[in-house]
């Protein structure tokens, strides 16, 4: 089989800083994109280059891509049901997972930044759940501390958004 | 002020040995002060002060700083990183501070006004040639030649050929932010998100008017407002406004005028908090349902015109409305999938035939109670909407059977069906849907099919034997044939509702309880038919699968406390793992709401 041929072999991703990383086709097929640019490039032209990731962050990645390379990527069911039931949202994160995106906040979003670019969905979609789960109950004041977002509002603006949802907060 | 003339003796100093030293000893340089680094390291520092720098790139400050600090290094050949030396690190000679004196202000001198004022007038060299100036000219000049240099100084370039990275929270595109948001349940999380930032709430205001908006109880702070609540209930909201206007322009009493000034609704009868100008354009779903008595014509006009792309809409006993009005309304969208319409008196058959031939595919539809609607209206609906997955027409009584049978035929992806309260229902349309509408999850026949079965007036005639024969053998009513074929066809049943069907007994259940392994909730209220033998059978299949089942009784001489009390104490029927509740109505909904979400 030629899939299976192509399967040991091994691919070379070159990062933003010039990092480059061997890793093999199985690993690399993880990432929706990488694995339509080896399907364009045509074998052993040189590396892949990857010019939105860091180095520091393609490695926690391929971390994920190597833990995850045997295990099929299962959709999540359920989306057709959300038009007439209450979709049931959960916020389960596996243990190994958790393990994993431990990492301080600006690794975490650069995490999820990268598997956007990348396409690597249940990558991405754990993040998002961390940063929900972080997200959860917390005043916008807290939010900002925590993530280090400046506050690009004037006051009136505050008040108005403020006002403007009061309904939610009295539910 | 003495300090801040040490401070800069200091950095001149400092400044002064670097470059010398950089530029190496003997050859004495000859550099414009305006180009010097000390209003270059000022700049920098300035636009440091203005910039973020995330963690990281610390590295590059220091780099960055070298650089200013020492230009020669980097306008020779040995332009790269081998040869920055970092300021932390150079060691500067004793000996430079008495050799370098390219700078105005000498190191050690002090500066006199005098100086700095002809420095205005003749620039740097005139230092040394003495010339006097007033001192107010001399301040003036002072300023002018500091706004001089600043300008004239080559920009520090740091800012651009840095690589300026704000943190990643920043750079988040505005999917992923949305797709973070959504992840929260509660509203008023995603709220607070809207409230952090300009971008945030970019992202977030049409997420928090995705979520349902349900109608809120209007609450009013003052007995006067009471009366002008009945007034809501008596006349449609615009006549209410309009009269307390004109009623407070000619009597304007002091406890009545925050009536006007802050209204609750607008003049649709909707709100005003929701906004719905502004941002009616995100609104998915509304439930109009509790504010009944305020929701008129005009409302739906309202809807129409400023929220398109509303999803699900609930106007549930919105006795208000008219046929007429809602014609209109579903021929201008094109976005509803979900439809409540429970107990509205209006609905009949040409509200429901406009519903199916407007743009709107339906998933889900709702009439409850809808006494007035024939076989013609249900027949338009099933023909032109064949995407239908949820059907609820409890109560319906003109429901008669051509409507029933094309139901199977024409939505095979029927999944929730509720025919209850439907007294035409047969034997042979429970049939026909079940065998097109494979998928079938769940079946409510609770209290169907009265107009054929027999009669039953009093409990004491239910143990003749007679009676159970001549009822089980009509063949019109749905009877144990009925569900026989039903646990055959759908086996993924997950909840079904037998109430008060008399005519179905043992077998029926039996066969259910085989043919539909992942069945989590099971009616069977005021089976007469139905014995507590039956709970055994359940109980071991449900055991052999290793599901759960709620069982709902009552209202049956056929199981009686006793039966079930015999059950529990002989341990070979496997009821004591079995929990038992009684529950009253209203905390029985709440129960299976929250069991059926589960399953």
């Amino acid at each position: 089989m030629d899939s299976t041929k192509n399967d040991t072999d091994t691919v070379v991703l070159r990062c933003y800083d010039n990092k480059e990383f061997v890793v093999p086709r199985k690993v690399a097929r993880k990432s929706v994109l990488i694995s339509n640019m080896m399907e364009d490039i045509p074998d052993g032209s040189g590396a892949i280059p990857i010019h939105n990731v860091r180095g520091l962050v393609m490695e926690k990645v391929l971390e994920y891509c190597t833990h995850y390379a045997d295990t099929e990527v299962q959709e999540d069911e359920g989306d057709s049901d959300e038009e007439f039931d209450v979709p049931a949202r959960t916020i389960d994160i596996k243990p190994w997972d958790a393990k994993f995106i431990d990492v301080d906040v600006e690794m975490l979003f650069e995490l999820l930044q990268a598997a956007n670019f990348l396409e690597i969905k249940p990558l991405l979609n754990l993040g998002c759940k961390t940063v929900a789960s972080m997200l959860k109950g917390r005043t916008p004041e807290e939010i900002r501390k925590q993530f280090n977002i400046p506050n690009d509002f004037t006051e009136e603006e505050e008040e108005q958004i403020r006002k403007e949802n009061q309904w939610a907060e009295d539910r | 002020m003495r300090g801040l003339a040490s401070l800069l003796r200091w950095t001149t100093s400092v400044a002064n040995s670097i470059l010398y030293y950089s530029i190496g000893q003997g050859t004495k340089p000859r550099i414009r002060f305006t180009k010097l680094p000390l209003v270059g390291l000022v700049r920098f520092v300035y636009q440091l002060c203005q910039e973020e720098y995330t963690g990281h790139h610390v590295g590059y400050f220091w780099d960055r700083l070298a650089q200013v600090v020492t230009p020669g290094l980097y306008h020779g050949e040995n332009t790269g990183r081998n040869c920055n030396t970092s300021p932390r690190s150079s060691k500067t000679p004793r000996s430079c501070h008495k050799t370098y004196l390219a700078l105005p202000f000498r190191s050690g001198s002090r500066v006199s006004r005098k100086a700095l004022g002809s420095l205005w007038r003749h620039g740097p060299g005139a230092v040394e040639r003495n010339v006097l100036q007033n001192p107010k000219v001399c301040a003036r000049g002072l300023w002018a030649w500091w706004a001089r240099v600043w300008d004239q100084s080559p920009p520090c370039r740091i800012t651009y050929t840095f690589r300026r990275v704000p943190p990643a929270v920043r750079r988040l595109p505005g999917d992923v932010l949305q797709k973070i948001f959504l992840q929260l349940d509660n509203v008023q999380d995603v709220v607070h998100c809207a409230q952090v930032s300009q971008t945030w709430r970019q992202v977030a205001f049409p997420l928090i008017r995705r979520g349902p908006l349900v109608y809120p109880p209007i609450q009013h702070t003052s007995s006067h407002i009471f009366w002008l609540e009945s007034l809501y209930q008596r006349y449609a909201p615009v006549i209410v406004q309009q009269n307390v206007q004109s009623f407070l322009q000619r009597y304007p009493l002091p406890g009545l005028r925050h009536l006007t000034t802050i209204p609750v609704l607008n003049s649709a009868g909707l709100p005003h908090s929701w906004l719905l100008a502004d941002y009616g354009y995100f609104v998915r779903s509304m439930d109009l349902s509790r504010g009944s008595a305020r929701v008129t014509d005009n409302t739906l006009e309202f809807l129409a015109q400023y929220c398109p792309n509303l999803v699900n809409l609930d106007l549930s006993d919105c006795y208000r409305l008219t046929t007429r009005a809602f014609q209109r309304y579903v021929a201008s969208v094109n976005q509803l999938r979900n439809l409540t319409l429970d107990r509205c008196p209006w609905v009949e058959d040409s509200t429901i035939a406009a519903l199916a031939q407007s743009p709107n595919r339906i998933y889900a539809i709702s009439v409850v109670d809808a006494t007035r609607m024939t076989d013609q209206g249900f027949g338009a609906l099933m023909k032109y909407q064949s995407e239908l997955r949820k059907i609820i027409i409890a109560g319906c009584t003109g429901c008669q059977s051509t409507a029933l049978q094309s139901l199977g035929r024409h939505c095979r992806k029927l999944q929730w069906v509720d025919l209850s309260r439907l007294p035409y229902l047969k034997h042979q349309e429970v049939v026909q849907l079940v065998t097109y509408c494979t998928d079938l999850k769940r079946l409510n026949l609770a209290q169907s099919g009265a107009q054929h079965s027999p009669h039953v007036t009093h409990h004491s005639d239910i143990r003749q034997p007679w009676y159970l024969s001549q009822a089980l053998g009509h063949p019109q009513c749905i009877n144990d044939t009925t569900l026989r074929t039903m646990a055959t066809q759908c086996p993924n049943l997950r909840v079904l509702d037998l109430s008060y069907i008399h005519t179905i007994s043992n077998q029926a259940i039996h066969a259910i309880a085989d043919g539909c392994p992942r069945l989590g909730s099971l009616n069977i209220i005021g089976c007469l038919n139905i014995n507590h033998h039956i709970l055994q059978t359940l109980s071991h299949s449900r055991q052999r699968l290793g599901q759960r089942l709620y069982v709902t009784l009552g209202d049956s001489p056929a199981i009686t406390e006793e039966d079930i009390a015999h059950l529990a104490q002989n341990p070979s029927y496997g009821l004591p793992q079995w929990h038992r509740t009684i529950l009253d109505h209203q905390s029985l909904q709440e129960f299976m709401d929250t069991q059926l979400t589960r399953l």
